[in-house]
């Protein structure tokens, strides 16, 4: 997993550069001042959180249609690492709720949708724990997987198909980002991404190990690096 | 789906079968031939992958290596109906414990298309015409067996696969089921038992031996003993084209299925009880607590109503998937020429019937209970809103309870999976009742109704394509 590699050493600096766009480079938000910084992050985890839900519904097929544990073991890292993301969007989110709107939570439609799919992924995760037989969990679960990507068009659609309060993230025109913001949105998605990624791929490497042992063996091969 | 075809040849192949479950590889590299007439005994210690041969050759599981073909056609990727062409007595009865014999028997039958008379000459034959009235659960697991042998043998199929099929039989139960493999054969059938009984194993054209390493087994050829057939007993009739009467549709299943499980369903009188048990105590709770001074009905109602029903859907869900599991019914499903989509849609669709006759006697009590002040009540198209959403939750219940009666403490998963996937619905259908039952233009609440047409549509669709992964043994 000669990848692996080239991820995880990009991941570290592309860390720091998340932080220092968001932050330093990106320029005060003139009306929330600098509580809105924390756009950047919460936007990159909320992507990677999108991203590693398509994971989860691809894998799952292939598993279906493929049989192949290794789709499997896929799905089941993606799940994680994207669970990990939803939750660091609904944390950035609230602080910059309480900030922005004066409450940590409202049930509006895109929040409210959101915790849903965070709730429907860990019930993803516990039902892998609840099923002792491999072939049935991963088998239930590559369906389940399918089945709960459905909520993420109704997360990202839910601002324009009801009257939201939660804004737009990037508008056009005279709500267009600043260039400056639109760089520093751009490097922390590549960064997070980069992170997730990286995530993805030390998971699925102990996913593989896991259920070589599983088998009752490890055979030895793919597990090289 | 496009037939697969194999090797133009009659009988029963397989080349290069292999199955894993997960990482763990159970059978590798096995190829079986058999021909008109002949019969195949499997043997090998516990554990060595008998079970999972045979449900391979039965078309129940899937080999993850290797086809198996069934005069040249692929069990695993051609027509459903090829399945017509195999009887399968698995570990299980493959019965359901809440139906009679008979009734068990009428089931399969339907969806084999063959007459009822069939059903009371096969319960002669295996010695259960007197006792064919009693529920299955009630059945010892002699009787049971004989059953099940019945049940395998009612379409005249031209290949039979037991699973130990002596397995609790008395000495005469024993001598029945030998007959009929005996018949069977000399009928031009072929079977595959697995057993050590040597009655069985003597009978056998061809011996494989598995061993515990997933590539080690052999197949020996024998020369069978002699058939023992009753003084005076007529002789078999032609196995080897099997039943030709056409198949039901897709339909006819669905509503033999559906029969099915709406009479299992009100066998279990207690279990469906507790369907509007929920309803009827949100009721009398709210009824009870809430002063119409201090009270928003327009807004609670039906938030309240719809509360009830959904939960009211959850608490009977499971049952039905745990009845067709307990004897290993669901078995006798994949085996059979049904498609996967009808036994789903079936349970979908009496769910739905179930839910929609406690939302009937349910809503107009909200309203007379809770004393609804708002606007006059647009009857038909609440009764098309109240339709409309039982479906939706009934869609989120039964592919949730599919997905959870695979893990252990289903009753907890039910809610975790099922609430998550309901919210959606739920606040869909609340937001839409609402904006009705205020009379606001259809344009303000519009957007929640499509939203829950389209739960409806996909939480009913995408479980009915993948359902047909879930029941795989």
């Amino acid at each position: 997993m000669r990848w692996l590699k080239v991820t995880a050493g990009l991941a570290v600096p592309g860390s720091v550069a998340l932080f220092y766009a968001a932050f330093i480079f990106a320029p005060t938000e003139a009306f929330m001042g600098d509580v809105q910084r924390l756009f950047y992050i919460h936007v990159a985890t909320a992507w990677n959180a999108y991203l590693c839900f398509a994971v989860v519904l691809f894998s799952g097929l292939a598993y279906l249609f493929r049989r192949a544990p290794r789709w499997d073991w896929l799905g089941a890292s993606a799940a994680e690492v994207g669970v990990l993301f939803t939750t660091a969007t609904l944390v950035s989110g609230s602080i910059w709720a309480k900030a922005v709107w004066g409450h940590w939570w409202t049930w509006e439609p895109r929040l409210t949708l959101t915790f849903i799919t965070w709730l429907m992924y860990i019930g993803y995760l516990i039902l892998r724990r609840s099923i002792a037989n491999p072939e049935v969990r991963s088998r239930t679960a590559a369906v389940y997987g399918v089945l709960a990507f459905v909520n993420i068009p109704l997360v990202h659609y839910s601002v324009q198909w009801w009257r939201s309060i939660h804004p737009f993230t990037i508008g056009s025109g005279r709500d267009a980002l600043h260039p400056d913001m639109r760089t520093a949105l751009m490097i922390a998605t590549v960064a997070a991404t980069l992170l997730a990624v990286t995530l993805l791929g030390l998971r699925q490497k102990t996913a593989v190990i896991e259920g070589r042992l599983d088998a009752g063996g490890l055979a030895g091969d793919g597990l090289r690096g | 789906m496009k037939p697969s075809h194999g090797p133009r040849e009659e009988g029963l192949a397989a080349a290069g079968l292999g199955r894993a479950y997960g990482a763990r590889t159970v059978l590798s590299d096995l190829a079986v031939r058999l021909g008109p007439g002949e019969m195949l005994a499997v043997t090998g210690p516990n554990g060595a992958g008998k079970t999972t041969l045979l449900r391979m050759l039965a078309g129940v599981s899937r080999p993850t290596a290797g086809e198996v073909f069934l005069d040249g056609v692929s069990l695993s990727n051609g027509p459903a109906h090829i399945r017509r062409r195999i009887g399968y007595v698995g570990h299980q009865p493959m019965l359901f414990a809440d139906l009679t014999g008979r009734e068990n028997l009428l089931f399969f039958g339907r969806l084999y298309n063959v007459p009822s008379e069939r059903v009371e000459e096969l319960l002669a034959a295996v010695g259960m015409d007197r006792r064919a009235d009693l529920p299955v659960h009630s059945c010892s697991r002699g009787m049971q067996q004989r059953l099940a042998v019945a049940r395998a043998l009612l379409h005249r199929p031209p290949l039979l696969i037991c699973d130990e099929p002596l397995t609790g039989l008395d000495g005469d139960g024993q001598a029945l089921v030998l007959e009929l493999l005996d018949a069977h054969l000399a009928g031009g059938g072929m079977a595959v038992v697995a057993g050590h009984d040597r009655q069985l194993t003597a009978k056998a054209h061809q011996v494989l031996r598995l061993g515990m390493a997933p590539g080690d087994w052999t197949i020996t050829r024998q020369a069978p003993a002699e058939a023992q057939r009753p003084e005076g007993a007529a002789a078999a009739p032609s196995q080897r084209e099997g039943s030709e009467a056409p198949l039901p549709g897709f339909f006819r299943h669905w509503l033999t299925l559906t029969g099915a499980d709406l009479v299992g369903a009100f066998r279990n009188l207690a279990g469906v009880a507790t369907v509007p048990l929920f309803a009827v105590l949100v009721l009398l709770v709210f009824g009870l607590t809430l002063r119409p001074a201090d009270r928003d009905l327009d807004a609670l109602l039906p938030g309240l109503l719809w509360t009830a029903l959904a939960f009211a859907a959850l608490s009977g869900q499971l049952r039905p998937f745990i009845r067709e599991r307990a004897l290993g019914a669901v078995e006798g499903l994949r085996a059979a020429p049904v498609d996967g989509a009808a036994a789903y849609m079936a349970r979908l669709a009496a769910n739905w019937l179930m839910l929609l006759a406690v939302a009937a006697v349910m809503t107009p009590l909200f309203f007379s209970f809770l004393g609804w002040q708002g606007p006059p009540v647009p009857g038909l198209p609440l009764a098309g809103m109240v339709a409309l959403g039982t479906f939706a939750v009934s869609t989120v219940a039964v592919a949730a309870a599919a997905l959870s009666v695979q893990g252990r403490g289903a009753e907890g998963l039910l809610s975790l999976l099922a609430l998550p996937l309901l919210l959606p619905v739920l606040m869909s259908v609340v937001m839409a009742t609402e904006g009705l039952l205020q009379g606001r233009p259809p344009a303000e609440w519009q957007a929640w109704f499509r939203l829950l047409m389209a739960c409806g549509i996909v939480f009913s669709m995408f479980p009915a394509i993948l359902h047909d992964y879930l029941m795989e043994v």
